[in-house]
């Protein structure tokens, strides 16, 4: 018999956290990365150990926003490897520490390999996971579900109609596999009420379109100043659950 | 010490399929070129953890073996097939295939007709086979 022998580590590792939470939408540019990064942020400046894993492994740019420079840095080995500390109480991990700004192309297989592989050897320390996932119902969404069970999913959304109906897509899927939901994140969204209107839901939080929010890309004081007060509510809701 | 990583994993395995009622009595591991596992460290680790593992839980796994495995590729564009004899992987980007080696698709590309849309056969990473 041939098997997977990473599986039950990587469970072991995910039954470490006490709360794993992908940030997902079916639909790409909506926010996911920011509001990643802005929510580890938030949790790690509100004194909650918090770990990041960016797992947009064809296109990896949560370093950016986050202002690690992958040239640079390689994670340390120790029984493993240990992911970037990027700041007290916040550690990192990114296949973009291997591939650099290089592209990476890769077909479905290969990127379950690479997350599988990433999450058995990397060694953990945070509380609250935090994985940024690529746009879709992506292979790595599915494997995070179908390897740890006990996930909150934070779906990202525009006001624009296509990506409610996408959000109404991720909702109805995660509804189905009983995932829970943390809630839906209004982004770049001067009409939240739309969300409510089209999907009979409040969003958990609501974050304006903010002109200037390129530029503070990869300032992490700016981007967590942001963003930190328009999060405080999903940060409320993650450590009720600590 | 990336190995001790890829061991414990090893370990986790067997104990699992033995907590679930498998019989394990050999565990075969097979070591992928791409990865580049040092073996003598992988092996170390495994006897010290598999050691662990029958002082610790009484799980006792009477054999193992490690063997190797070549690393084959296939360009999905031209359909090439080719080894890491027609590659030779650079010093600078052993370390990243080491621990991820997917990323061999950021440094390579086939060499017949240069896409970087390929896919590694085999050879890849460590597997385990157990009877």
């Amino acid at each position: 018999m041939e098997t997977d022998f990473r599986v039950p580590l990587i469970r072991e590792r995910l039954r470490g956290f006490k709360l794993v939470v992908p940030v997902t939408s079916p639909k790409g540019g909506v926010g996911k990365t920011t509001i990643s990064v802005g929510l580890a942020l938030a949790l790690a400046r509100s004194g909650v150990q918090a770990s990041l894993l960016d797992t947009d492994f064809t296109n990896p740019t949560t370093h950016i926003s986050l202002g690690v420079d992958v040239e640079e840095l390689m994670p340390e080995e120790e029984k493993g490897v240990l992911p970037v500390k990027v700041e007290e109480n916040l550690e990192f991990m990114s296949i973009a520490f291997y591939s650099k700004d290089r592209a990476l192309p890769l077909r479905g297989r290969e990127s379950v390999d690479a997350f599988r592989e990433l999450l058995a050897v990397t060694r953990w320390t945070g509380k609250v996971f935090v994985v940024d996932t690529p746009p879709g119902l992506s292979d790595t969404l599915l494997e995070l579900l179908r390897l740890h069970r006990k996930v909150r999913v934070l779906v990202a959304s525009t006001c624009d109609k296509m990506s409610i109906v996408s959000t109404k897509r991720i909702l109805e899927f995660l509804d189905s596999e009983k995932v829970e939901s943390l809630g839906v994140v209004a982004n770049m969204c001067s009409q939240p009420e739309r969300i409510r209107e089209a999907l009979g839901i409040e969003p958990i939080a609501s974050i304006p379109y903010h002109e200037e929010m390129p530029s503070i890309e990869g300032d992490r004081d700016r981007l967590a100043e942001t963003l930190r007060p328009y999060l405080e509510k999903v940060v409320k809701q993650i450590t009720s659950q600590l | 010490m990336h190995e001790w990583a890829l061991a414990e994993a090893v370990v986790k395995t067997v104990e699992e399929l033995v907590t679930s009622n498998k019989d394990v009595r050999h565990i075969e591991v097979v070591l992928g070129e791409l990865q580049a596992v040092d073996e003598g460290v992988f092996e170390t680790a495994l006897r010290e953890l598999l050691e662990e593992l029958r002082t610790e839980k009484g799980i006792n796994v009477q054999d193992f073996k490690i063997t190797r495995e070549e690393a084959v590729f296939k360009c999905m564009v031209c359909g090439y097939e080719w080894s890491l004899k027609d590659w030779s992987i650079g010093e600078e980007f052993r370390e990243a295939i080491h621990f991820v080696p997917e990323v061999v698709h950021s440094y390579y590309s086939c060499p017949k007709c240069g896409s970087r849309d390929f896919e590694i056969v085999r050879g890849r990473g460590v597997k385990v086979r157990v009877d």
